[in-house]
């Protein structure tokens, strides 16, 4: 056991950072307090300081004000531009960019997409909602490129950059919020900057994927023609990255769209705000239909931006004929004396949506009553229970040998420094609070989802059915699950985990489909040759093949669910979520900060230990090619 | 993504140099947005100046009076007024640095930290006078709990019968649902200090809390809650307090965390200002200055939204029709 630990640095840091802090609580069982610190005092002396400081200190006055107006006017014009367009202009002038960057056919979605949110009723507000996307994404451009350029041919920037990526990608949209409040108080500015924190990541990943993953051949045979390192990065890298660069483009767009509806809860307008309003008053109609119109949005900008590569384009004299008179047409709309959309509100799901929740809530209350229950009773308590009352210690160290045991030492230290951290931060039973939530709803949505996607990839039918439905799903922000939830179970801890289980099946179902679909035909044809079923091939075949793409699925679903289940303290879901609720909305940011900064440990843990699990110990590969499938699999 | 094509469409190109209708059109195109876009521009600095940034908080009576207070300087002073959708205490940043211009209707007992900052230190947001209607935060249960259980009607009587109100999810401890939790709230303090066997359940919103008591009265079932006046609930539902132990001034000092009394009597709910509002847009800073409300206004307008399901705007204009003679004396 010694020779052990000392073969293993790490391990024996780790053991032994456990076990004096255990030792320092005397082995009990609650984490000691002598060790806390008074991070949440921190977190309002700097609230405070900011307070007093945001109209006269130079790191205000000199950056973020001019940074935050800048963000604001842009924003307004951009607003201004769409509602000067109007409908008319702006149906046009998308379907003729569309025409000419991708193809008839895309254009064809692209518009339809627009005008049904047009006959939903939720024009106006979709355009400030596109207004603050096409802002956001256009900084995430502006800083993105760049630094995934700069990532992608400096090593060490790449290597500096990882970690900072790695938790921005797991931080719960919800909790950028703090900081966001803190430095930039509310309103517009403010939900710019936090979506393009949050959107941010892919670009620069995949675009310093990009211009890392050129083959070595074509490099040196540039370099060979006596190309300089710019001309280098403009002829090759760059225009080789450009898939990669556009699937970065492409996430970051769907991940901004999906922050702006979060960034309704400090000031940004639009669909988002009507999603929140719709929550606030239970009116599952009103949430229903803004929902559904983010969700078209979304269709619009995804085929308009990813559709891209697939379609034979228009030869360029008819590309540039397209584009002049979409131009004209726009333009000529633009000063149309008619405002209205025609037909507005025609397909408005809001009467009948709400009479089906109203009569569900009347004559379904007690099977929801009985679900509830019995969720609360047979699963969640017992689970938070066994968390609580075990010592803490004990559960670390079981985490500590399970982490090593899949994924080596460098793992066991992760585990053991985020665990006594958040121990520290003393919010260590709140945290075991939402981890039984988490734990619980990411074995229901995978006891759907995993049996799903297994069928899916057996059947085209069913999963050619089932990808919009997917697709939806995913695109609907975990906002609007939340309102029939509530509608049906009350508030609690129940109607959050029925939404997040809902709001994080997709991945799950969608990576076992294409990994069982994608297995390596080899083997397949081998055990076919040998008589073996369908049931069998799927079995000792498929499945196991396809293991890492599935496990990609659960890690994928297990950051989601962590991030449905902070959302759902706005329900009154207990635990980290409704601290950094009452941080946001109550401006208690001690307490906010201290929950979101306990998230973001508790998101790194649950991240790691669902990475490793989808890796054959003996089959780890170079931390690029897992990172390049992720990505794949993720814009798959 | 067009620049990063451009090498190759270049290159493809650079042999022709039959396109130039296309390139005509093309510099057409962009000539035609970027007038457009300059004149959305153009549009957008003049309506800045004649707007009105109104606060509102979730929950009835804020909407009410944001929406009055819109209809009145629109219809009157021909200004544009946006109504700013936000929680009340992050609406403070935006009463600081002027992104909000009025919040109408604030709680003093939640906000007495911000007014010592804000107002009188920093000086960067004006006390803009009372707002007319008196706010009271209390504990409410339904009548027919006190009337099985008449100990109820004070805080004492909870005690060692707090189980009346235990749900499945609070188990053998009685549930404490609380309000929004944006709201001003000091429960869990108080039942701390007060040594009452509850545990405070969070709403999420005010709609959540209501169709929970609702759904409890419904079905007669025991529900303790946070609640206040004026709010249309109580024309619905016979409520009754529970009497905490009598707000002071000492126990109003302690650190929110060792309070062991209940909430302020009859609470004067005030306006707040951002301090440069009155100089840019002063007539607007007059009447919302002057603007006062009852109890019963507020009332009647939020129970026209919420019970008799009205545009919360049109609500508010018909109010305003019927009531000229009281608004007029808000005009400069």
């Amino acid at each position: 056991m010694t020779a052990l630990l000392l073969a293993r640095p790490r391990l024996l840091f780790a053991t032994i950072l456990l076990v004096a802090a255990a030792a320092a609580g005397g082995f009990g069982g609650t984490f000691p307090e002598m060790l806390s610190l008074p991070f949440a005092e921190w977190a309002d002396r700097a609230d405070a300081w900011v307070v007093r400081n945001r109209a006269t200190s130079p790191v205000f006055t000199g950056f973020i004000r001019p940074a935050a107006t800048a963000a604001g006017t842009a924003v307004a014009a951009a607003t201004a531009l769409l509602e000067q367009l109007g409908w008319l202009g702006v149906i046009v002038g998308a379907t003729g960019l569309t025409v000419v960057a991708a193809g008839m056919r895309t254009a064809t979605v692209v518009s339809s997409a627009l005008v049904a949110i047009g006959l939903i009723g939720g024009w106006d507000d979709a355009m400030i909602t596109l207004a603050l996307t096409i802002v956001a994404v256009l900084t995430c451009m502006a800083v993105g490129l760049p630094l995934g350029v700069l990532a992608g041919r400096v090593h060490g920037v790449e290597r500096a950059l990882r970690p900072v990526l790695d938790t921005l990608q797991i931080m719960p949209a919800y909790v950028y919020l703090l900081p966001a409040v803190l430095l930039l108080g509310i309103g517009g500015s403010s939900a710019i900057v936090v979506t393009v924190a949050f959107a941010l990541p892919p670009l620069v990943r995949l675009t310093s994927l990009g211009v890392r993953d050129v083959p070595h051949s074509t490099i040196e045979v540039a370099v060979s023609t006596g190309a300089s390192r710019l001309q280098l990065l403009r002829t090759v890298q760059l225009p080789l990255a450009v898939p990669w660069i556009r699937a970065g483009l492409n996430q970051t767009i769907m991940m901004a769209l999906a922050m702006v509806v979060v960034a309704s809860l400090v000031g940004a307008g639009g669909l988002g705000r009507e999603v929140l309003r719709g929550l606030q008053t239970l009116n599952v109609g009103r949430a229903l239909d803004a929902g559904v119109g983010i969700v078209l949005l979304a269709i619009a900008l995804d085929r308009a931006t990813g559709g891209v590569q697939q379609e034979r384009r228009l030869p360029r004299p008819m590309r540039m004929r397209v584009l002049g008179a979409t131009g004209v047409v726009a333009v000529g709309a633009a000063f149309a004396p008619s405002r209205a959309f025609p037909g507005e509100g025609v397909l408005s799901l809001a009467e009948a949506t709400t009479a089906a929740v109203a009569w569900s809530g009347a004559n379904l209350a007690g099977a929801t009553g009985a679900i509830a229950d019995g969720l609360i009773l047979g699963v969640l308590d017992p689970l938070r229970g066994l968390l609580t009352v075990t010592p803490w210690w004990v559960l670390v160290g079981a985490v500590l040998g399970l982490g090593w045991w899949l994924a080596g030492e460098r793992l066991a230290l992760v585990i053991v420094l985020a665990s006594v951290a958040i121990g520290m931060l003393g919010v260590w039973e709140q945290t075991m609070d939402t981890l039984s939530q988490v734990l619980v709803a990411t074995l229901l949505a995978l006891v759907i989802a995993v049996p799903l996607g297994v069928i899916a990839s057996q059947s085209e039918a069913v999963g050619r059915s089932l990808r919009p439905v997917l697709d939806t799903l995913q695109t609907l922000p975990a906002f609007v699950y939340l309102v029939p939830a509530v509608a049906l179970f009350g508030v609690g801890r129940v109607p959050g985990l029925i939404a997040t289980v809902l709001y994080a099946l997709p991945p799950a179902v969608r990576l076992t489909d294409v990994g069982i679909r994608e297995v390596d035909p080899g083997p397949l044809e081998a055990a076919r040759s040998q008589g073996a079923t369908r049931m069998q091939l799927l079995r000792t075949v498929q499945i196991p093949l396809a293991r890492p793409t599935i496990m990609l699925g659960i890690n994928q679903t297990t950051i989601m669910v962590l991030a449905g289940i902070v959302i759902a303290g706005l329900v009154g879901a207990s635990g980290l979520g409704i601290e950094t609720v009452i941080g946001v909305a109550r401006g208690d940011l001690g307490r906010g900060v201290t929950a979101a900064v306990a998230i973001v440990l508790l998101g790194i843990v649950l991240d790691r230990i669902t990475q490793a699990l989808g890796v054959e110990r003996s089959l780890r590969r170079a931390s690029l090619e897992r990172e390049r499938r992720r990505w794949l699999r993720r814009t798959a | 993504m067009r620049p990063l094509n451009s090498a190759r469409a270049l290159s493809s190109h650079a042999g022709g140099t039959g396109h130039r209708p296309a390139r005509t059109m093309r510099l057409l195109a962009v000539a035609a947005l970027t007038g457009l876009v300059l004149t959305a521009c153009g549009g957008d600095d003049s309506a800045a100046d004649g707007t009105v940034n109104i606060a509102a908080n979730p929950w009835p009576g804020s909407y009410a009076n944001a929406h009055v207070a819109a209809e009145i300087l629109e219809r009157e002073l021909g200004l544009q007024v946006t109504i700013v959708e936000i929680d009340e205490n992050p609406q403070w940043a935006g009463l600081d640095d002027g992104s909000i211009d009025a919040a109408l209707e604030i709680w003093p007992s939640g906000h007495v930290d911000n007014v010592a900052t804000y107002i009188d230190e920093l000086g960067t947001v004006e006390h803009g006078g009372p707002l007319g209607v008196i706010g009271q935060i209390n504990w409410f249960v339904p009548t027919y709990v006190v009337d099985a259980n008449p100990s109820f009607v004070t805080w004492e009587g909870l005690l060692g019968s707090e189980d009346v109100f235990a749900t499945t999810e609070t188990r053998t401890s009685g549930r404490f649902l609380a309000a929004d939790p944006s709201y001003t709230q000091f429960d869990e303090a108080i039942i701390a200090n007060l040594g009452l066997d509850l545990t405070v359940v969070q709403s999420g919103s005010e709609a959540a809390q209501l169709a929970t008591v609702e759904a409890a009265i419904g079905r007669g079932e025991p529900v303790l809650f946070y609640f206040y006046t004026p709010h249309w609930l109580h024309a619905r539902y016979d409520l009754t307090i529970v009497e905490l132990p009598e707000w002071t001034e000492e126990c109003e000092a302690l650190p929110a965390s060792q309070r062991d009394c209940g909430y302020p009597p009859g609470e004067d709910l005030f306006k707040a200002f951002h301090a440069g509002f009155a100089e840019r847009l002063p007539e607007a800073h007059a009447v919302l200055s002057a603007m006062r409300l009852t109890n019963a206004d507020q009332e009647a307008i939020t129970f026209a939204v919420d019970v008799e399901g009205q545009d919360e705007r049109d609500a508010a204009r018909a109010w305003v029709d019927a009531n000229e003679a009281v608004w007029r004396a808000w005009l400069p």
